[in-house]
């Protein structure tokens, strides 16, 4: 007869025994080869928490259950460093799938000390073992490994395959030989090339460069681009906005290729064929697609996916093009600059590669597209480009030409342009009119005066002034310091919160004062605004001020407590403790954060007295500030935390003890890791790892 | 802003499964946070811990969380998207729920209906198959979370992306073009759609639900955890009547869950029928 199966939530409820119960571990095992996924899960938590690794490990050399098998593996992983030992020790196993499943799991674990047997496990003969011993050994992440990974790279494709994905992740420029002689001819050429690409050594160019212009590599065009263009920089860090007004090429940027691919640029340049390189270029520079190129955690229908930053092959074929001087093929690069968020990683590439756009600098301000004109003018050298060709812009028939023109022009302080800036100022579009105030913020003193103080009066069209204020909350001009400080009892409210960021960027008193009015404003978002920006200057008179401000209980004290834990000022400390009692909860959650900010041993013991607290957001929140403050002498009290139901608790103890480093808290830390909270084993793995 | 530990995105994201059914663990946390990022700066708060504070306590947190709605969810959509499931509905679910329209109009609900390309879509398709001249009658009731996008949705203006999916002689016959590249659909299409504001995750009470003959909730539930996925469907459950349809996105399943209902197969698509009860 069969027997009868047990519903679901029996089974569930029966995990959830006491922990003395004769029958748990029992139960746990035998809930772990479940059919049932959420059963599983449960009994892997449960595992992971109360049975030991030498339980477990056996259960993985079990062949015939592989739901088991799969379970042990995964409680063993939750247990993390706990398990470390016990799994080590089973890599020298003769039992090869066990050997195998060990490695996986040291290589999810990624504890340094798994270094040595996962080498030794390299030299074992069975492949499977040593391909996941060098996966292992790639997520470890350890440069002792990469020799006798290179050493692998002779054996068969999937050691190869293996061998190759990990030197990528690892990235040290000794192994790029070794993967070279595995392009073009062999099953593992592309892995190979992205390996070659992670690892990024210079002195690999040649011999790609070489690859990539050979026509019978046409299929490997895309990994031996993408392979080139990490050598030449060209998925270096992004700038945040425009900002041009700041930087023109510097020496860093200007840095060149280490090997020089003018010669490799003309050969390209040669042949415009249907086949050529060269039209493979041009289809990425405009934008086709070879492969997907989304990061791994981007889903596909996320909109960002529509994103105009650039993916990896098309940033690729932009710093060959530049690095080879390929002077046919800028214009579709450049064309990548006429949108902000084209210009965050077109103009470092740029600058880096200066030399060669201002070699045709002529041609490509006279281009016919003017996405192509603005984009020069976005990425040349303003010097390069000079006044005279800078002011012609201006008066370009393309407005996105004009705004660029404006922002070269403010670079080089050209005040002969002023009059045409106030022209746009006046009568442009606004993007315009931002463009040229902010030029003309840049410009000497005496244009300033001429043509932006006129501008600066209450009977200005609004958007002018909104826009001027902009410019010079941006950069301030002394000469007008007075001009704004009286416009910050403007009548709109947009005006006046325009007034109060330029009147932030003017030093001394009187700013101040008119901060601190501002904190009076009517519109409440302004008030904060200004809070914020006091809390930016600092300061005595703020500091009081704040602090008299929380005996208002108004809906700013909310954003005056905060404000006074970002000042970290140490008097605020007892005001808060006193306001503490009578406080609403939010106010109250907000003292406790201000007082981790604020530290020092009375807010340490305050919030250390709130732990007593009847409500759990209240002594969530001061372990959360525990975390930040506790000293070796409240080990202790983090033991207890650890052990509370509460798990935010538990997660701040983890963290707390991760900050306090070695010594007495790693058992403490290793049963933190196996707890059945994901969120809490896994700061308490991080927490470890610190160490 | 603040580095956020394991215990904020948790305590966050288990706040919006809880609020809205949504799911944002694992890879979905780094979408979340790009998304909270702006209400972050408006509020000048430092990090999502403070963001959940003021999500829970703050006297504002009402109009934070309906700010939110429309942060989170996805508004992804356009006409005629997955096409053969409004084939099905008007080819065999109409002439097969005849009887049923002797009595009274076929009820449809559009769930999750964004800007409400989706509702709309099917009233063309309905409209312009003629049915109505052979006595059927129909009424499409559309809800969303986000009233943002409700807004849209009663405006029925549409523009670029949205008929990406539509011919060029579908949009001339069924939009007038009211400004250069911005067409609003005809009232003939539009008046046979009802729309109202719901929150998917929480149980459906207040004006607006009945019980349907067909529901549409499409791309939804793969945003769903796998505890309100589990409650959605037993709630289409209740709100379906014995044989009615539920239509889902072609990359959504109720393989191996849902008893309440059994696969109906159409020739170019499929869908989820409600099982009737045992006599």
């Amino acid at each position: 007869m069969t027997p009868v199966p047990t519903p679901l939530a029996s089974r569930l409820a029966a995990l959830d025994l006491p922990e003395d119960h004769p029958e748990r571990e029992r139960l746990i095992l035998e809930a772990l080869g479940d059919a049932s996924p959420p059963v599983r899960e449960v009994a892997i938590a449960w595992a992971a928490r109360v049975l030991e690794p030498g339980v477990l490990v056996p259960l993985v050399a079990e062949g015939s259950n592989a739901l088991l098998r799969n379970a042990a593996l995964a409680a063993l992983e939750r247990q993390g460093p706990y398990a470390v030992e016990a799994v080590e020790r089973a890599v020298a196993t003769d039992d090869t799938d066990l050997a195998m499943f060990a490695c996986q799991v040291l290589g999810s674990i990624g504890g340094a000390s798994s270094v040595a047997p996962l080498l030794s496990a390299l030299g074992r003969s069975e492949v499977n073992v040593i391909q996941a011993a060098a996966e292992a050994l790639g997520r470890l992440g350890r440069r002792e490994a990469v020799m006798p990974l290179v050493d692998l790279l002779q054996r068969e494709p999937w050691l190869q395959l293996a061998a190759a994905d990990a030197l990528g992740t690892i990235g040290d420029p000794r192994a790029a030989e070794a993967l070279l002689a595995l392009v073009p001819d062999t099953m593992v050429a592309e892995p190979a090339l992205d390996a070659l690409a992670r690892i990024a050594s210079p002195a690999a160019l040649p011999q790609l460069v070489t690859l990539l212009t050979d026509q019978r590599n046409r299929r490997l065009r895309g990994p031996l681009l993408r392979a080139v263009g990490a050598i030449l920089g060209a998925e270096k860090a992004e700038v945040a906005g425009d900002s041009k007004h700041t930087s023109t090429p510097s020496a860093q940027d200007a840095t060149p290729s280490t090997h020089d691919l003018t010669a490799t640029g003309r050969t390209i340049e040669a042949d415009h064929g249907v086949d050529s390189l060269w039209q493979f270029l041009a289809e990425r520079l405009g934008g086709g697609e070879e492969a997907p190129a989304l990061p791994s955690t981007q889903h596909p229908g996320d909109d960002r996916s529509r994103s105009r930053s650039g993916n990896v092959t098309l940033r690729a074929a932009a710093a060959l093009v530049l690095a080879g001087g390929i002077t046919s093929l800028f214009p579709l690069f450049l064309r990548w600059a006429d949108e902000r968020d084209g210009r965050a990683w077109v103009q470092p590439l740029a600058w880096r590669y200066h030399d060669r756009l201002a070699s045709v600098a002529g041609s490509l301000l006279a281009h016919p597209d003017p996405a192509v004109r603005a984009g020069a003018l976005w990425t040349l050298p303003p010097a390069t480009v000079g006044a005279d060709q800078l002011r012609a812009a201006l008066e370009d028939s393309a407005p996105a030409v004009r705004v660029a023109a404006c922002y070269s022009i403010g670079v080089i302080g050209d005040a002969a342009a002023a009059k045409r800036l106030a022209t746009m100022l006046d009568s442009g579009s606004a993007a315009e009119c931002s463009a040229a105030a902010e030029a003309l913020t840049r410009l000497p003193q005496e244009a300033q005066l001429a043509f932006l103080a006129p501008r600066l009066e209450p009977s200005t069209d609004e958007a002018i002034l909104v826009a001027v204020l902009g410019a010079l909350a941006l950069s301030p001009c002394p000469a007008l310091d007075e001009r704004v400080l009286r416009l910050a009892g403007a009548v709109t409210g947009q005006l006046r919160r325009s007034a109060i960021r330029a009147v932030a960027a003017i030093a001394g008193p009187r700013a101040e004062v008119l901060l601190l009015r501002a904190l009076a404003d009517r519109d409440p978002g302004l008030q904060v605004e200004a809070l914020d920006l006091l809390v930016g200057r600092g300061g005595d008179r703020v500091r009081t001020t704040l602090l008299a401000m929380l005996g208002i209980g108004d809906s700013l004290r909310y954003h005056v407590i905060r404000a006074l834990g970002r000042l970290g000022r140490p008097e605020a400390v007892a005001p808060l403790e006193r306001l503490f009692a009578t406080a609403p909860l939010h106010e109250r959650i907000e003292i406790l954060t201000a007082l981790a900010h604020l530290g020092g041993d009375a807010a340490r013991e305050f919030l250390r007295q709130c732990l007593d607290q009847p409500l759990p957001e209240i002594r969530r929140v001061a372990a959360q500030g525990l975390a930040a403050l506790a000293e070796p002498e409240d080990l202790d009290l983090l033991g207890r935390l650890a052990r509370d139901r509460d798990w935010v608790l538990r997660s701040e103890a983890a963290r707390a003890l991760g900050r306090l480093g070695p010594g007495p808290a790693r058992p403490v830390l290793l049963d933190l890791v196996r707890d059945l909270e994901p969120a809490v084993a896994r700061t308490a793995r991080a927490a470890l790892a610190q160490r | 802003m603040n580095e956020a530990t394991e215990a904020d995105w948790k305590l966050l994201t288990d706040l919006l499964e809880e609020r809205f059914g949504l799911n944002f663990s694992g890879a979905r946390q780094e979408i979340l946070g790009a998304r909270l990022r702006p209400r972050l700066e408006a509020l000048h708060l430092d990090g999502l811990r403070e963001y959940y504070h003021y999500l829970c306590f703050h006297p504002g947190r009402e109009e934070e969380l309906a700010e939110l709605t429309r942060r989170i969810t996805n508004n992804e959509t356009y006409f005629f998207r997955e096409a053969a499931q409004f084939d099905a509905i008007v080819r065999h679910v109409l002439p097969e729920s005849a009887h049923i329209m002797r009595e009274r109009p076929l009820r449809i609900l559009s769930a999750a209906c964004s800007s409400g390309e989706e509702p709309y879509s099917l009233s063309v398709r309905l409209v312009d198959s003629g049915s109505e001249f052979m006595g059927a009658r129909w009424e499409i009731d559309a809800c969303d979370l986000n009233p943002d996008r409700l807004e849209c949705a009663r405006r029925a203006v549409y523009e670029g992306f949205a008929f990406r999916n539509c011919d060029e002689e579908t949009r001339r016959r069924c939009f007038q073009e009211v400004e250069p590249g911005r067409f609003l659909l005809r009232e003939r299409y539009r008046r046979a759609v009802r729309f109202f504001h719901a929150n998917l995750a929480a149980p459906f009470v207040g004006t607006g639900w009945g019980s349907y003959d067909v529901i549409l909730c499409r791309n939804v539930l793969i945003y769903f955890a796998a505890d309100g996925f589990d409650r959605l469907i037993s709630r289409f459950a209740q709100l379906l009547r014995p044989g009615g349809y539920l239509f889902l996105g072609h990359s959504e399943s109720l393989f191996d869950r849902g008893a309440d209902f059994e696969p109906a197969y159409f020739p170019d698509s499929m869908a989820y029928r409600r099982i009737r009860c045992p006599a």
